[in-house]
């Protein structure tokens, strides 16, 4: 049976890890020919070769940049042209790391980075991939927020507003290219990572009370969870679904002001 | 086509969504069983469904025979809506009558609710199942002039949270659409000029196809691709709630 994404071609920005790697897994097992990058070669190289041995028909190829330089970005992106003629499905996942640190003495070059890793880097690619999207008769573009851009915690406000800046980003295509049956739509995941599998480690009672209190009752996989919720949003069936902010969280966000605050009653549900 | 393959699916109502979704699940795999009042003739062959005549709402053998169609495994229950009404019975708050707010109240509120506790152990065995209501810009707006609509679809969005925050794992999402339902043409025939403006000034300028993309959220919504996703109001609308009808008509009354 032809997988779900068969003949499509997806680009997915930081794919070596985390949410990016769960996406281009999900991705592949269904079929796409997926062209991703990261900063470091190596990783590249390693992760080129595990999304090899899981595609299913599509091609895998790796290409370094780092997505806070415009021509880097453009070149992931003239990858997928060049050398595939089309572009279906955009996963802006990468995001440049950030400083903590107050707002009285956040310098504005942090506020630049973050934006440039993460708001321009998303831009960038929206405007390289747009005209092939257009040309060909369709496309969709799945941007990264988070929920630290509604709860906005202290020392962190150059994530917060460049996670902002994407969702507003991501209305204002969806808004500018629907008429082109391009969706472009944003999730703010809670999922497992490398720093969850350490804060996990370090604090596991509280790991799990953060767990017992999501509604779903379990933070979020990189792949069967947020990769699949990126996956449904570039087929066919979310077509119509535009211009929408997810909550990946399991409704952690949505639901409740933060991961615990009713933590303690959930068991009696 | 197989996307629902081996789940069970149980759909309350008898709108016009509903019914696409209901013919759109069983084309996909599901085992559908359709439960609502005047449902069409036929549509048990036409659908591929197991449609079943529910007589008088919110009544004990109602909620019996939900429960019974529920099964001991349920893997999606959708709550069906109501199509756009006629304008002469749009009702302002000046003009809400008791009886008339308990008649929208009983159809999209009380409904919903029996129809989640008739089926909450078999939703609960199915582990990760999803509940999808079907909802309406009356209870994301308020644009005025239905005031029945506008308080029964807010109170069904609290509805959805409450089942989102309770029931995890199992999941609860709105599903908003905008569809070329018949009540949408209808309401397009008498109103062509109003009805095109504000569909023209939505990000995809259509009304959503019943099955295909209507359909396809309800698939989404109803599948593992949003096993993670509960809480959310969805719209499968065309961006449809991104717009501003109003400043768009003053933007282009400024020109």
């Amino acid at each position: 049976m032809a997988g779900r994404l068969a003949g499509k071609v997806a680009v997915i920005t930081g794919g070596t890890a985390g949410i990016g790697l769960g996406t281009a897994k999900a991705f592949v097992k269904q079929g796409a020919t997926v062209i991703f990058n990261s900063r470091k070669p190596e990783a590249g190289a390693r992760t080129e070769g595990l999304l090899r041995e899981l595609a299913t028909g599509g091609e895998v190829h790796y290409v370094q940049a780092d997505v806070s330089m415009k021509e880097q970005v453009e070149a992931v992106i003239d990858r997928a042209i060049k050398d595939f003629g089309r572009l279906d499905a955009l996963v802006n996942n990468a995001q440049r790391l950030v400083t903590v640190k107050p707002i009285m003495v956040k310098p504005d070059e942090d506020y630049q980075n973050s934006l440039n890793g993460g708001f321009f880097a998303s831009k960038w690619a929206m405007q390289r991939a747009f005209p092939t999207m257009r040309d060909q008769g369709g496309g969709s573009v799945v941007n990264m927020t988070s929920g630290w851009a509604w709860q906005a915690p202290p020392n962190s406000s150059d994530y917060a507003a460049t996670k902002a800046a994407i969702e507003a980003l991501t209305r204002s295509a969806a808004n500018e290219w629907g008429r082109f049956n391009i969706n472009v739509n944003v999730i703010a995941p809670y999922s497992k990572s490398k720093s969850w599998d350490k804060y996990e480690a370090a604090n596991p009672e509280a790991a799990r009370r953060s767990q017992q209190a999501n509604p779903l009752k379990r933070a979020g996989d990189p792949e069967y969870d947020l990769g699949a919720l990126a996956l449904g949003l570039v087929t066919d069936e979310a077509r119509f679904i535009t211009g929408q902010t997810f909550d990946g969280s399991g409704g952690a966000f949505y639901l409740r002001r933060t991961h615990s605050a009713t933590e303690a009653w959930s068991d009696q549900f | 086509m197989n996307r629902l393959d081996g789940k069970t699916a149980l759909l309350i109502g008898e709108d016009p969504v509903t019914l696409a979704i209901a013919a759109r699940y069983a084309a996909e795999g599901a085992a559908v069983t359709l439960i609502g009042n005047g449902l069409p003739a036929g549509i048990s062959e036409s659908a591929g469904v197991n449609a079943i005549e529910s007589g008088p709402a919110n009544t004990d053998a109602e909620r019996e025979m939900i429960g019974k169609a529920a099964g001991r495994a349920l893997d999606i229950l959708l709550l069906g809506g109501a199509d756009i009404p006629d304008e002469q019975d749009w009702i302002p708050v000046s003009k809400l009558s008791i009886d008339q707010l308990r008649k929208a109240e009983d159809r999209l509120v009380i409904r919903a609710l029996t129809a989640l506790q008739a089926s909450e152990a078999a939703l609960r065995a199915a582990g990760n199942s999803s509940v999808i209501f079907i909802h309406s810009p009356a209870g994301i707006f308020s644009e005025g002039g239905w005031a029945d609509y506008t308080i029964c679809y807010h109170a069904r969005t609290g509805l959805m949270r409450a089942v989102a925050a309770e029931w995890g794992p199992v999941r609860a999402n709105l599903l908003v659409p905008f569809a070329d339902t018949p009540g949408f043409r209808a309401f397009r025939e008498r109103n062509p000029a109003e009805v095109d403006h504000r569909t023209s000034v939505t990000a995809m300028k259509r009304p959503g196809d019943l099955v295909k993309d209507i359909g396809g959220a309800a698939v989404f919504l109803g599948s593992s691709d949003s096993q993670y996703v509960t809480g959310m109001t969805v719209p499968a609308d065309g961006g449809a709630s991104l717009t501003i009808p109003v400043v768009e008509t003053q933007m282009e009354s400024a020109r």
